[in-house]
């Protein structure tokens, strides 16, 4: 269960004041599937960073299972972040130097598992990313695909019950992409709860529920949805 | 010099590594010219003059340990026997050796009332027979050397009158100059200068007093006795110091030589803490600029590494591969200029505390700009290499995804 | 956890192997150089005798007269001082232990008289001329026999006390009690045998080489009006006098004697300041001791020491620009380790988002430059190992003094992680505070 209410972000320079989330209020339901969609420079990566507590906010109340982020420091958030939620990227962002086996293994040491736990865990993940053959592979040595398929199989690894998706299928061909789509809604089929952030349309009416951000707020998706079809035609 | 502006901007986001390499280079420059200047101080220390015929000089010591052992006919007979032998130009018996590290001095003046009032200069007393000054291989400028009859033989010290003086000497103690044929005063009776030599080097090479020094003709009857031989060439020196001893001993078997050492050794003892540090200093010196150097070319490296893409967007843009080049080499010499100007200010605070804390002499004020160009020098050439790589980067990289 | 931030700093030396390769070059010669130069330092200005620095102190007199001052000390007191004033002050009965000394030399003569064969060649021998309290004040241990009777150093008898060295010279390692030498032209009965002792610095004669060999032979100082005992020390003097025999310089003005006494009270410290106070002013009505500085002052082993430069200009230089050269080599990591760490920013992004807490990204970091340090110090070691042989070479007279001991190692190695550390801080700090999210969108 994941609860915003009134969330505020801003960025502030020397010269600009930006609110990337102005009085942002969003509830995400266990095994839920949600699609962010918005124009660019609306606050979506904003609002996922927010989430995912890579960022702080400034404003409003953030509950993460009960608890609230606000109140935690960088240690306790890092923490809940390792258990809780896996992220994957719009570039992968898979370590270079690492093998397939240690990437899938980052996350799993800061958990502080043991090595037969991790082992086990990591041979799982990649098996259901079809992908335990190469696991002494490094990252470049696979196509763009394959290294989304070991970023998923990296976050899926600690078993957390958010899968927090920017822009997943945006560096990759179609084919991949929807490889890459079947397997989020296999993955969500099993209990993990998705918030994907994606500018492609098609992919955000696979979702179960679509959230538009505009101006750093949700907007009625309702009363858009024509408006963004029309676009789109 | 163009685009000092975007460079400066671009410096200023980076202030912390900037900052960095700017002490680095002036904590450097503080270092190597202090050194550099202590180093150019030795040095000259160690090429003065030293007025004799250092190279082809050894000494000895003789020990006589035997009950009837004369002192006066076995000296005699030694310097004669040496005089007579091959290879050999002169010899004297000596009282102390130049450059040896261990001194005989006094107190001298140019009057009476002078003495009394102790307006005295301190002097080195060297004492010898008549070959004393051949021996020495000294230059006679004015005046006389010493003849046989006015060498005193006695084991008390005798009353002698006249005196040999160098010329730094004379100058100190009559500064008016003419100091032949004065008297100089030192508590007895006293004694008339008959001759100036130009340069006789002291026995202890870091004392101030190290070129005033004057010659008795007295030798000194003792059952220690110090002799200096002149051979005709550093070679015949060389191999005499294998010899010497055999041929005193053969002699007369009554004493122990020791000692035998050549002059040019006992110089390069009595300068060895000078060339140490001098040794210290340059290695010091050269690995820090090279530490500095090495430094500046990992992060020079570095950024160009990361601003690949940024050099490419440039080169698309149409600046020309001696622009980039240009644009490594500016903000080099900028971080370089800032550098030095702390630099001078560290030096000059450095060399403050050095002249006050252990006596140094100030460093001279060309030292400055020289290292300024060296230090330039260094930096564009630390640059030069990852700054050519960087105006090799390909134009085609600005639309490539990394 | 640690393995794995060794793991990963093993890779990451790896990865960029110019730059590691410059950051330990870096640490390893600024260690190399200031462990050099502090070892040479540490072990010229290092107590020689830390159990009695403090109770064992060197007498000066200033027994001036009116006029100008001594210039060669800064307080205007010989170093040394006159025989007169050695025998008189030797009278006071209230240290505990005291020794008139003198360097001086003979010649020791083979001699067929003598039942033990000494030798083939005759050879000089310097020769250290002091009392019975000597060994026992230096802590001396004998391997055979003792130091002579008290009776001794009043009526002066021909014994002598040898060090191992010569022991094996000359009698062959034997119990060589009773066995007599030749001494120029005298005979001599061994009463004592010590080990080979070596002071560094040899600080109970500072007059003659700081880091000379000590003597091997030593006999009283009794002896020196009877058998006219040379000084192959310095012989200073300030007064117009005439100097001719050495009854004369006996009677003398002359520095060259020096004296030592050992005092374990504080009270008796002041009583025997007082003693000597007395001492001047009994003098003074002699006619001597008339300089406005006139007085005594006693040096322990540090002060005396400290007092005579142990510690040369040249080497406190040194030790001053070697902390100059080794401050460049930090600020020279830091700025590497800034660069090497921003590279890794986009991995950090990556490792905050799976879960690093700032601590682990911190630890990790330092783990990295702990390590670079560690390679960076033994470097250093090695070079500093150089540095001392080269050290060796050029200063003939310090071949004594250049090793490295145990706690000079551990302060290298400590040295070298405590500026990797300080180097690693800011860097660290930095990389750990970066928003990850910046790292995270675009590579």
């Amino acid at each position: 269960m994941l609860i915003m209410n009134n969330i505020k972000k801003v960025f502030r320079t020397d010269l600009v004041e930006t609110h990337a989330l102005r009085d942002f209020s969003l509830e995400v339901n266990e095994g839920e599937f949600v699609a962010v969609t918005g124009p660019s420079g609306s606050g979506k990566t904003t609002f996922l960073n927010v989430t995912g507590m890579l960022e702080t906010f400034d404003g409003g109340c953030y509950t993460l299972d009960g608890k609230d982020v606000s109140q935690l420091n960088d240690n306790q958030r890092s923490k809940l972040r390792n258990e809780k939620i896996g992220f994957i990227f719009q570039s992968f962002n898979l370590i270079p130097d690492l093998n397939l086996f240690d990437n899938v293994d980052v996350p799993l040491r800061y958990r502080g598992f043991s090595a037969k736990e991790r082992k086990s865990r990591i041979e799982n993940a990649l098996e259901r990313v079809g992908l335990s053959a190469r696991m002494k592979h490094l990252p470049s040595q696979l196509s763009g695909g394959q290294q989304q398929r070991v970023a998923i199989a990296r976050a899926l690894a600690g078993e957390p019950r958010f899968l927090l998706a920017d822009e997943p299928t945006g560096n990759l061909d179609s084919l991949m992409a929807r490889q890459v789509m079947q397997l989020l809604e296999e993955i969500n089929q099993q209990g993990t709860t998705i918030i994907m952030v994606t500018h492609d349309a098609e992919l955000a009416r696979r979702a179960q529920r679509n959230i538009h951000i505009v101006d750093g707020q949700v907007s009625d998706y309702q009363q858009l949805q024509p408006v963004l079809d029309l676009a789109e035609a | 010099m163009f685009e000092v502006r975007p460079i400066l901007s671009a410096l200023s986001r980076h202030k912390s590594s900037t900052l960095l390499i700017v002490l680095q280079i002036a904590i450097t420059f503080a270092v190597v010219i202090n050194s550099t200047s202590i180093i150019q101080q030795r040095v000259e220390m160690m090429n003065r003059q030293s007025g004799i015929a250092e190279e082809q000089l050894i000494t000895l010591n003789v020990n006589a340990f035997g009950k009837n052992y004369d002192f006066e006919s076995n000296i005699r007979a030694d310097i004669q026997m040496l005089r007579n032998t091959p290879g050999i130009v002169d010899a004297s018996p000596v009282n102390q050796v130049p450059l040896s590290g261990s001194s005989d001095s006094m107190m001298v003046a140019a009057s009476q009332e002078k003495f009394d009032n102790f307006e005295r200069v301190g002097t080195g007393v060297f004492s010898g027979d008549s070959h004393m000054l051949a021996t020495l291989g000294v230059e006679l400028v004015e005046g006389r050397g010493f003849t046989e009859d006015e060498v005193a033989y006695s084991a008390d010290r005798p009353e002698v009158n006249s005196v040999i003086v160098t010329r730094s000497l004379a100058a100190k103690v009559f500064p008016q100059g003419n100091a032949l044929g004065k008297s100089l005063f030192y508590g007895s009776s006293p004694v008339t200068i008959i001759g100036i030599v130009s340069k006789v080097s002291g026995s202890i090479v870091h004392e101030p007093i190290f070129e005033q020094n004057l010659i008795f003709a007295y030798v000194r009857l003792a059952a220690f006795k110090r002799i200096l031989i002149k051979a005709d060439n550093q070679s015949t020196a060389d191999k005499l110091l294998g010899e010497v001893e055999d041929l005193l001993i053969q002699r007369n078997p009554d004493r122990v030589i020791s000692g035998i050492t050549s002059i040019k050794e006992l110089k390069a003892n009595s300068y060895s803490s000078d060339s140490a540090m001098t040794t210290i200093l340059c290695c010091v010196a050269v690995l820090l600029v090279l530490i500095t150097a090495l430094g500046l070319v990992g992060i020079v490296s570095f950024n160009v590494n990361q601003r690949v893409k940024q050099i490419g967007t440039r080169r698309a843009l149409g600046a020309r591969k001696i622009d980039i080049l240009r644009y490594f080499l500016t903000e080099n010499i900028l971080i370089t200029s800032l550098g030095l100007t702390i630099g001078i200010a560290m030096t000059m605070t450095f060399n403050i505390y050095l002249v006050e804390q252990f006596n140094l002499q100030p460093i001279s004020w060309y030292m400055i700009p020289v290292g300024m160009l060296i230090m330039f020098a260094i930096g564009i050439l630390s640059v030069w290499m990852p700054a050519q790589k960087a105006s090799r980067i390909s134009p085609a990289v600005a639309t490539q995804s990394l | 956890m640690f393995a794995y931030y060794f793991k990963l700093s093993w890779l990451g030396i790896k990865r960029t192997p110019m730059l590691t390769a410059l950051m330990v070059i870096a640490i390893g010669l600024g260690i190399g150089v200031s462990m050099t130069v502090l070892t040479v330092n540490y072990l010229m200005g290092k107590d020689p005798i830390p159990a009695k620095s403090h109770q064992l102190y060197h007498l000066q007199l200033n027994a001036m007269g009116k006029g100008p001052e001594w210039n060669y000390t800064a307080d205007g007191y010989p170093w040394q001082v006159t025989y007169q004033d050695v025998q008189n002050v030797h009278r006071s009965e209230i240290p505990t232990r005291k020794t008139r000394s003198l360097a001086t030399g003979v010649t020791i003569v083979p001699d067929n008289t003598i039942p033990n064969e000494t030798g083939a060649t005759p050879f000089l021998e310097s020769t250290r001329a002091i009392d019975r309290d000597f060994f026992a004040m230096f802590d001396i241990n004998f391997i055979f026999g003792e130091s002579w009777n008290k009776q001794v150093d009043i009526d002066a008898e021909n014994v002598a006390v040898i060090n191992k060295e010569l022991n094996e010279k000359l009698f062959k390692g034997e119990n060589s009690i009773g066995k007599q030498i030749k001494l120029n032209a005298i005979l001599y009965t061994i009463v004592g045998v010590i080990e080979n002792w070596q002071p560094t610095p040899r600080f109970y004669d500072l007059n003659n080489g700081n880091f000379n060999s000590t003597e091997r032979l030593f006999i009283p100082f009794s002896l020196l009006p009877i058998h006219e005992l040379p000084s192959w020390g310095n012989n200073q003097g300030w007064k117009t006098e005439t100097v001719n025999t050495y009854q004369d310089k006996l009677r003398s003005e002359t520095t060259w004697n020096q004296y030592w006494v050992e005092i374990t009270s504080r009270d008796q410290l002041a009583q025997y300041k007082e003693w000597l106070a007395g001492y001047i002013s009994q003098q003074k009505k002699l006619g001597r001791f008339q300089s406005k500085k006139a007085g005594a002052t006693l040096r322990n082993v540090n002060q005396w020491m400290e007092y005579n430069h142990v510690v040369s200009n040249d080497s406190s230089i040194l030790v001053g620009l070697s902390f100059m050269f080794l401050a460049v080599c930090i600020i020279n990591t830091i700025g590497l380790l800034l660069a090497k760490f921003l590279k890794r920013a986009p991995e950090v992004g990556v490792r905050r988002a799976l879960g690093a807490s700032r601590k682990a990204i911190f630890i990790q970091h330092l783990v990295d430059v702990t390590l670079i340090g560690l390679m960076g110090g033994l470097l250093g070691l090695a070079l500093g190992q150089l540095g001392l042989v080269g050290v060796k070479n050029l200063y003939s007279s310090y071949s004594q003094l250049v090793y490295m001991d145990t706690s000079l190692i551990i302060a290298a190695i400590a040295i070298s992680l405590g500026s990797s550390l300080l180097a690693g801080l800011y860097p660290a700090w930095l990389i750990c505070r970066t928003n990850p999210s910046v790292y995270l969108k675009t590579q």
